[in-house]
C-alpha cells in the first residue's frame, strides 16, 4: 500500500506548550519529519508537546515505535506528551501497546490544552479521555491525571468525592502473588475446631 | 487489559508462562531500550515484498534456529492470535509466548508478554530498496530487557550477541528459501540508556526461572501422577 503523503505542521499555542499536527500516514518513513517537527516545536520553557492525530490516515507498528522513541526524547527533556484526535481504532491500539499509560489521551484539543496547563482553557476541560484512565497502572504513575483532580477540588466544598479520588495504591505484596488456588481454602476443619457454644457447653 | 490465551496446547509444547500473561511494551520493561534492525537483501530473487511476507508468515517456524520452537496459531499469523515459544537461552529452556499485534500483506508484528526476555515488539517486513529496486527483508526489534536478570544476561552474558545470531539465522533461512545467500546487515541504536527501576519487580514473572523450576519439578509431577487414583 503506497504511503499517503505525510505532512506535519507545528504550532506554539503558549510559551509552555506546542502542538504537532499530523496528517497522512505515520510509518517508519516519517521518522525524520516527526523528529524535525519536534525540534521545531520544542525549546526552552516548553513543558508539554501535544500530538494532533485528527488528520492521521494510517499508522503501523513502525509508527508506534516512532512514537515510543519520541516519548523517550520528550521525557528526557522533562516534558509531557499528550495526544488528541485519535480514532477509536487507534485508541484501541494505544491501549494494546500500553502507550496510553504514558501518553495522556484526550478527546479534543481544548481538553489536551487544559491538561497541559495552558491558561486560557478552564479546568472543566481537564477530564482525561477514558482511554487514559482505562485499566493499567495505578493512577499515581499516570502523572498527567493528577493535575486535573487537583484543579477541580474547589468545585467540591465537602472535599473530593471518593469516586474521583485516585485509586488506592495496590497492595504490592498481594499483587505479586499468583492467585491462590481455590482448593487451599479449608474452612471446614477450622470450624470444627471451635468449641461448641450454648447451653450444652 | 490484553492477556495471552491459548485455546489448545500444541502437542509437545511446554505452555507455562503463556495463559493469562499480560502483554508488555517497551515502556513497561526494565532495562535499556534498544532498537535493533536486521536486514537482508534478496539480490537476484525477483520476488516482491508481498511474496516475501507471505512466505515468512507461512514458514515462520521453519526459519528459526535449531532447538527453538515456534508453535504458531492454527489459523496462521493474524492479529490477536497467540503463539507458544519454546526457546533456548544460554542453554536453558524457556517457555513463553507472543501475541500477534499487527499483520498486513507487507509486515507483521509480534508483542511479548510478562516474563519474556524482553518487553517490546518485533516487526517483520519487506520493502523494495528505492535506490536499486532490490527487495529487502527486515526484522526490527524495539525492546527493553524485562527484568534485572535478563538485563544482566543481555549486557554481560552475551545475550545481545545471542539475539543477533538468532535473527541473522532467521533472515538467512528466509533468503535461502528464495535461493539467495547474502550477508545480514545489523543496526543497533540505544534509544534510552537508562533502566527503569520501578519495573524491577517484573523479576517475579521471569519465564526462564519459572521454566527451569518447572523442568526440575518434572520427576515430582511424574510421581504425583502415578500415585493419584484414576478417576
Amino acid at each position: 500500500m503506497p504511503d499517503a503523503p505525510l505532512r506535519m505542521s507545528v504550532r506554539r499555542v503558549s510559551p509552555t506548550c506546542g502542538i504537532i499536527d499530523i496528517q497522512g500516514d505515520l510509518t517508519a518513513a516519517a521518522e525524520a519529519i516527526l523528529m524535525d517537527a519536534y525540534a521545531q516545536v520544542s525549546g526552552p520553557g516548553v513543558r508539554a508537546i501535544i500530538l494532533n492525530f485528527s488528520g492521521l490516515q494510517y499508522m503501523n507498528s513502525s509508527g508506534i515505535g516512532l512514537l515510543v522513541t519520541l516519548l523517550i526524547r520528550i521525557n528526557r527533556q522533562k516534558q509531557r506528551m499528550l495526544a488528541f484526535g485519535l480514532s477509536d481504532h487507534y485508541q484501541h491500539i494505544f491501549e494494546l501497546t500500553r502507550l496510553n499509560e504514558a501518553i495522556g489521551i484526550y478527546a479534543t484539543e481544548s481538553a489536551a490544552l487544559a491538561a497541559a496547563g495552558v491558561a486560557e482553557f478552564p479546568p472543566d476541560h481537564m477530564a482525561p479521555h477514558p482511554a487514559t484512565v482505562a485499566r493499567g497502572r495505578p493512577p499515581e504513575r499516570s502523572w498527567f491525571i493528577t493535575p486535573s483532580l487537583v484543579s477541580i477540588r474547589p468545585r467540591f466544598p465537602g472535599g473530593i468525592p471518593p469516586c474521583l479520588l485516585p485509586l488506592p495504591r495496590p497492595r504490592t505484596t498481594r499483587k505479586w502473588m499468583p492467585p491462590r488456588p481455590a482448593t487451599r481454602r479449608r474452612r471446614t476443619p477450622r470450624s470444627r475446631a471451635t468449641p461448641p457454644t450454648g447451653p450444652a457447653a | 487489559m490484553t492477556t495471552l490465551r491459548i485455546a489448545e496446547a500444541p502437542e509437545g509444547a511446554i505452555t507455562i508462562n503463556v495463559n493469562g500473561r499480560r502483554i508488555v511494551g517497551p515502556l513497561q520493561g526494565f532495562g535499556q531500550m534498544w532498537q535493533k534492525t536486521y536486514r537482508i537483501r534478496l539480490v537476484g530473487a525477483n520476488v516482491d515484498p508481498l511474496t516475501v511476507v507471505r512466505a515468512w508468515k507461512e514458514h515462520f517456524a521453519e526459519f528459526w534456529p535449531p532447538r527453538n520452537r515456534f508453535y504458531g496459531p492454527l489459523t496462521g499469523i493474524a492479529p490477536g492470535e497467540t503463539a507458544v515459544l519454546n526457546i533456548t537461552v544460554s542453554g536453558m529452556p524457556l517457555s513463553t509466548g507472543v501475541l500477534v499485534l499487527y499483520a498486513d500483506d507487507e509486515s507483521f508484528t509480534l508483542m511479548t508478554p510478562q516474563g519474556h526476555v524482553f518487553a517490546g515488539w518485533i516487526t517483520f517486513s519487506s520493502f523494495v530498496d528505492p535506490s536499486d529496486g532490490v527487495t529487502v527483508a527486515q526484522a526490527q526489534v524495539l525492546m527493553r530487557a524485562n527484568d534485572p536478570i535478563y538485563e544482566l544476561g543481555l549486557r554481560f552474558g552475551g545475550g545481545h550477541r545471542q539475539e543477533d545470531r538468532f535473527w541473522e539465522h532467521t533472515l538467512r533461512s528466509l533468503a535461502a528459501y528464495f535461493g539467495v545467500k547474502e550477508p545480514v546487515v545489523m543496526e543497533r541504536v540505544c534509544v534510552d540508556k537508562h533502566v527503569q527501576w520501578r519495573e524491577a519487580r517484573n523479576i517475579w514473572m521471569n519465564s526462564a526461572v519459572r521454566t527451569m523450576l518447572y523442568v526440575l519439578a518434572a520427576p515430582v509431577r511424574w510421581l504425583t501422577r502415578r500415585r493419584a487414583p484414576a478417576r
